[in-house]
C-alpha cells in the first residue's frame, strides 16, 4: 500500500474516531436531557394525580370506576361507605348489588350505555352494605382509550330513597286530601238537600196554618206578626242552604281555557239584576277578553256588583267597575260610595256565612264564593275601605 | 443542517469518487467541523455549500446535477432508517403530497430546530401532483432526486418537470405525473 494511501486512510480513520467521540458526547447530553424531561414529567404527573385524588375524595356522592364487566377498579370513600366493600381487601362487582327484579332493566340500560357512551338518570334498586334496598340514580359514561375503544365505565351514584319516600308521601297526602275534599262537598250537598225537604214542608204547613186560622189572625196583630216572622225565618234558612249549595259547587269547575268577553258578561249582569233607581252603575272601560269559565266569571262579578249596589249610598248610590291591564295580571275594581267596612272586618268578610248586617237576604255566602273562584284561578282578592269612605273590591287574575 | 445529510454525502462521494476526493474537498473547504460529522450532530449549512462547490470544481459536474444524484442516494438512507414510516404510504404521489402536512410535522417533533423546506401542494389527483418548493437553501435539485427515487421505490414510472418561479431557485414548481 502506498504511503499516500496509508496517509489518506489514517486521516479518514482519525475523522471517524473523532466523529464517534462527538456522537458519544452528543448522545450523553441527550440522555441527560431525557432524564431531566422525565423528572419533570414525573412531577407534573404527581401533581395531576394529587389533583385527581382530591377531586375524587371531594365528590360527596358515591363515585365508581369499573371495567366493562362491572368489576370496580376505583371508588371514592362515599362509595366505600355506601356499598360497604373495601377494594383493598376484596373484589367488588357492581352486579352483586343489583336488586333481583331490576336486573333485566339494568342490563338493558348498560347495553345502552355501551352503545351511546352515556346514560343519564338511570334509576334502580340496589343493596347497600347492610343489605337494605335503596333506590339510586346513576349518571354514567364510558372512558375511552386513545384509540377510542371503551375501557372503563364510570358513574356517580345518588341515593334517592329518601327523596322518593317524600315524593310518595306527598302524593299520598294529595290523594287523601282530594278524597276528603270530595267527601266534604258531598256532605254539603246531602245536608243541604236533606234540609231543604223538611224546610219546604214547614213552609207549606205554616202557610196552611196561616190560611186556616186567617179569621183568628185577622183580629190578633201579634199572631199575625209571628206568622210573618216565621215565614221570613224559613225563607232565610232557605237562602242559607242555597248559599251552601252554591259555595260547595264552585270548585267543581276548574279554570277552563275558554275566552270570555267580560264586557258582555258585565252587560248581562247589569241587565239581569234589579238596580234600584237611586243607584247608577258605571262601567268605565271596554273590558278585556280573558281566559276562564263564563259561568264562574259571571258569578264572580255578579256577587261583587250586587254587594256594591246593596251597600251603596242610600240616596245617590254610585257603583264603578274598572280594570287595569298589568303585565302578568288583570286587576279589576268594583267600587261603591256606601258606608264602608271597618278595617277589622276586611279579612273576615271573605269567610263563609260571615255577614256584617242582619239584613234577612244577606247570607254571607257571596264574598266567600268570590274568594273561592279567585283562588281557584290563582288570583287574589282584597278590599279597600273605611267607615263612610266607600268600599272598593280588587281582584287580580293572572293572564 | 442535520449531520445525516453530511455523513451520507461524504459516503456517496467516497463511493463514487474515492477516499482521496473526500479528503480533497475537505481540505479545500474551510470547515469549522474539520470535516468530522456524525449523523446525530448539527452543522452549518455553509459547510455543505463549500463541500458541494469543491466537489463540483473537482469533478466538473454542475452542483445541481450532483445534488440530484445525492437526492436519489439520500432516499435510500431514509428507507434504511425510516422504512416503516414510508411503508404507511400506498403510492409515491401520496407520499410526496404528505411531506408537508405529515412527515415534516413529525420531523419537527423530533428535531425542533430542523430547518425544513416547505412543499405547497396546489393540485393532487390520482396521477398528477403539483407542488411548490419553498426554501432559502435552494436545494430543489436534491428534492428532485428524492422525488424520482420515491417512484422507483414503489416500482412506478414517473415524469417530473420543474419550473423556477424565482430565479435563485428558492421557489420552484414541480409537476409530477405518474406514468
Amino acid at each position: 500500500m502506498s504511503d499516500s494511501k496509508i496517509e489518506l486512510l489514517e486521516k479518514a480513520l482519525k475523522r471517524e474516531k473523532l466523529a464517534r467521540k462527538e456522537a458519544e458526547k452528543i448522545l450523553e447530553e441527550k440522555s441527560l436531557e431525557l432524564y431531566e424531561v422525565n423528572q419533570n414529567l414525573i412531577t407534573v404527573l404527581d401533581e395531576k394525580e394529587i389533583q385527581l385524588e382530591s377531586l375524587f375524595k371531594t365528590i360527596v356522592d358515591p363515585y365508581i370506576l369499573m371495567d366493562l364487566y362491572g368489576n370496580v377498579v376505583k371508588m371514592n370513600d362515599a362509595a366505600t361507605t355506601f356499598f360497604g366493600y373495601n377494594l383493598e381487601k376484596q373484589s367488588f362487582n357492581v352486579t352483586s348489588t343489583l336488586y333481583k327484579e331490576d336486573i333485566p332493566y339494568a342490563m338493558k340500560s348498560y347495553s345502552e350505555l355501551l352503545e351511546k357512551g352515556v346514560f343519564r338518570n338511570f334509576r334502580t334498586r340496589v343493596y347497600n352494605k347492610k343489605r337494605e334496598v335503596r333506590w339510586i340514580e346513576i349518571n354514567s359514561s364510558l372512558v375511552f382509550d386513545k384509540d377510542n375503544n371503551p375501557v372503563f365505565a364510570h358513574g356517580i351514584v345518588r341515593d334517592i330513597t329518601e327523596d322518593l319516600k317524600f315524593q310518595n308521601e306527598r302524593e299520598e297526602l294529595l290523594r287523601n286530601l282530594t278524597i276528603s275534599n270530595k267527601e266534604l262537598n258531598d256532605f254539603a250537598h246531602v245536608v243541604s238537600h236533606d234540609l231543604k225537604a223538611p224546610l219546604r214542608s214547614m213552609n207549606a204547613l205554616v202557610t196552611w196554618l196561616q190560611e186556616d186560622f186567617s179569621s183568628v189572625i185577622k183580629d190578633n196583630e201579634e199572631i199575625d206578626q209571628n206568622f210573618h216572622l216565621l215565614i221570613k225565618k224559613i225563607d232565610k234558612m232557605d237562602h242559607l242552604i242555597n248559599g251552601i249549595l252554591k259555595y260547595a259547587g264552585v270548585d267543581k269547575v276548574e279554570r277552563s281555557q275558554n275566552k270570555v268577553n267580560l264586557s258582555i258578561v258585565l252587560k248581562e249582569i247589569i241587565e239581569n239584576i234589579q238596580v234600584p233607581k237611586h243607584v247608577s252603575i258605571n262601567v268605565l272601560e271596554e273590558f278585556p277578553i280573558i281566559r276562564g269559565d263564563k259561568f264562574r266569571l259571571h258569578q264572580l262579578f255578579q256577587n261583587l256588583i250586587s254587594n256594591a249596589i246593596k251597600y251603596a249610598n242610600k240616596e245617590q248610590g254610585e257603583v264603578t267597575v274598572s280594570f287595569i291591564d298589568l303585565e302578568n295580571n288583570w286587576e279589576f275594581k268594583v267600587k261603591d260610595n256606601g258606608i264602608g267596612i271597618e278595617e277589622k272586618y276586611h279579612k273576615k268578610i271573605f269567610d263563609v256565612f260571615q255577614t256584617l248586617d242582619d239584613n234577612n237576604s244577606s247570607t254571607g255566602v257571596g264574598l266567600s264564593i268570590v274568594n273561592k273562584i279567585v283562588s281557584l284561578y290563582g288570583g287574589k282578592v282584597w278590599v279597600n275601605s273605611g267607615i263612610n269612605k266607600g268600599t272598593s273590591f280588587h281582584i287580580s287574575l293572572p293572564k | 443542517m442535520k449531520g445525516i445529510v453530511f455523513t451520507e454525502f461524504l459516503d456517496l462521494v467516497e463511493q463514487k469518487f474515492g477516499l482521496s476526493v473526500v479528503q480533497q474537498i475537505i481540505d479545500n473547504s474551510e470547515l469549522e467541523s474539520n470535516g468530522i460529522y456524525t449523523s446525530v450532530g448539527t452543522y452549518k449549512f455553509t459547510e455543505m455549500v463549500s463541500l458541494l462547490t469543491n466537489l463540483s470544481n473537482l469533478t466538473k459536474i454542475a452542483p445541481n446535477d450532483l445534488l440530484k444524484v445525492y437526492g436519489t442516494h439520500f432516499f435510500d438512507a431514509l428507507v434504511k432508517n425510516y422504512g416503516s414510516i414510508l411503508n404507511t404510504y400506498k403510492s409515491p404521489l401520496d407520499l410526496l403530497a404528505s411531506v408537508d402536512a405529515h412527515i415534516h410535522v413529525e420531523v419537527r417533533k423530533l428535531y425542533p430546530d430542523a430547518e425544513l423546506p416547505r412543499f405547497e401542494v396546489t393540485k393532487h389527483t390520482n396521477d398528477t401532483l403539483i407542488m411548490i418548493y419553498h426554501s432559502s437553501r435552494a436545494l430543489y435539485a436534491f428534492a428532485h432526486g428524492l422525488m424520482e427515487k420515491s417512484f422507483e421505490h414503489y416500482n412506478q414510472a414517473s415524469e417530473i418537470t420543474y419550473k423556477l418561479l424565482k430565479e435563485d431557485g428558492t421557489i420552484v414548481q414541480f409537476e409530477i405525473f405518474k406514468k
